[in-house]
């Protein structure tokens, strides 16, 4: 049976790691894989989360992963159950470096803000503002209350500042 | 300052800044090649201009800020965002005859007269004023004009 290597990215800081699975496996198979080699994704709902290449793409564990877009020597996320996929973006780097963070969708878009910006060595960020597709976001409320679902690039970075005034 | 820590400083800067970021936000890169920093700002109904940081003295002194169009050319006062507050100033500096960027960050701000006392020491180490967070400090400006 021809075997595709797949890099699987998971956890809230984007964590990576490569796989064998079957051509022809299935979801189900993936997943098992996956937590043998030691990732824990906890309790998945029905419908499971993924990024194959940049798609999101909701799939239940009886999909043939070839039939969803899944290659060798491709990449996907993994998102546990009621998390959402979110890539912080800023002038001084992107975190995950690589990829997407897998967030609870629920915790306030600060959170993973504040914790993208220790990892970047960001110190003073109060002044900065969110936006995704151009819309400044209110960090403080949990992603789908500020309609964001499923994939998210934020873009982070201070306002326009002092100055002016000739 | 030495010139080759200026570069270093300048690089380790400017190579943060990725390529999602210039997909994100519509910035078109026109070089980035020590000391110059040249980006254009895009967007739907928007005329590009373009902002051009000249950093030689990266970051003892902050960059000397051009404003152009897409072609280069310097804009002249009626040409500037409009809107944007102050920032985008149509007067023209006494150092470069040219209108120019009065704000924290711009080598022009910190050199006139009004400001001088606003030093850049003040700034240099905040988040908020790396080459990239200066110009995304522009580019905020930009977008509310």
């Amino acid at each position: 049976m021809k075997e595709n290597d797949i890099t699987i990215h998971y956890g809230e800081d984007g964590e990576v790691k490569s796989v064998k699975v079957a051509e022809d496996a299935s979801v189900e198979s993936l997943l098992n894989t996956v937590e043998a080699e030691g990732i824990l994704l906890g309790e998945l709902e029905a419908d499971i989360l993924f990024l194959v290449g940049e798609e999101a793409k909701l799939l239940r564990k009886e999909h043939k992963l070839h039939e969803h877009g899944f290659q060798h020597g491709g990449h996907i996320h993994i998102a546990k159950s009621r998390h959402i996929f979110v890539e912080v973006v800023t002038t001084s780097g992107t975190w995950p470096p690589h990829g997407y963070a897998s967030v609870p969708s629920h915790q306030p878009v600060k959170d993973q803000l504040h914790h993208a910006a220790k990892k970047l060595g960001l110190t003073d960020t109060s002044s900065w503002v969110a936006k995704v597709a151009g819309r400044e976001i209110d960090i403080n409320k949990n992603y789908p209350d500020n309609g964001l679902h499923r994939k998210v690039a934020i873009d982070y970075g201070p306002r326009a500042g002092g100055g002016g005034n000739e | 300052m030495n010139e080759a820590l200026a570069r270093e400083l300048f690089k380790s800067d400017v190579g943060k800044i990725s390529d999602d970021l210039f997909t994100l936000r519509n910035w078109k890169l026109y070089n980035r090649e020590f000391p110059v920093l040249d980006i254009g700002f895009q967007g739907a109904c928007r005329t590009e201009i373009r902002i051009r940081f000249l950093a030689p003295n990266w970051n003892d002194a902050p960059p000397s800020v051009e404003l152009l169009n897409a072609h280069g050319n310097y804009l002249t006062g009626p040409e500037l965002p409009r809107g944007a507050g102050s920032l985008f100033n149509p007067n023209l500096h006494p150092a470069t005859s040219r209108p120019f960027v009065c704000m924290a960050g711009s080598l022009q701000y910190h050199t006139y007269q009004n400001h001088v006392s606003d030093v850049w020491e003040n700034y240099k180490r905040q988040d908020s004023y790396s080459l990239g967070g200066i110009m995304t400090q522009l580019w905020d400006a930009w977008l509310r004009g």
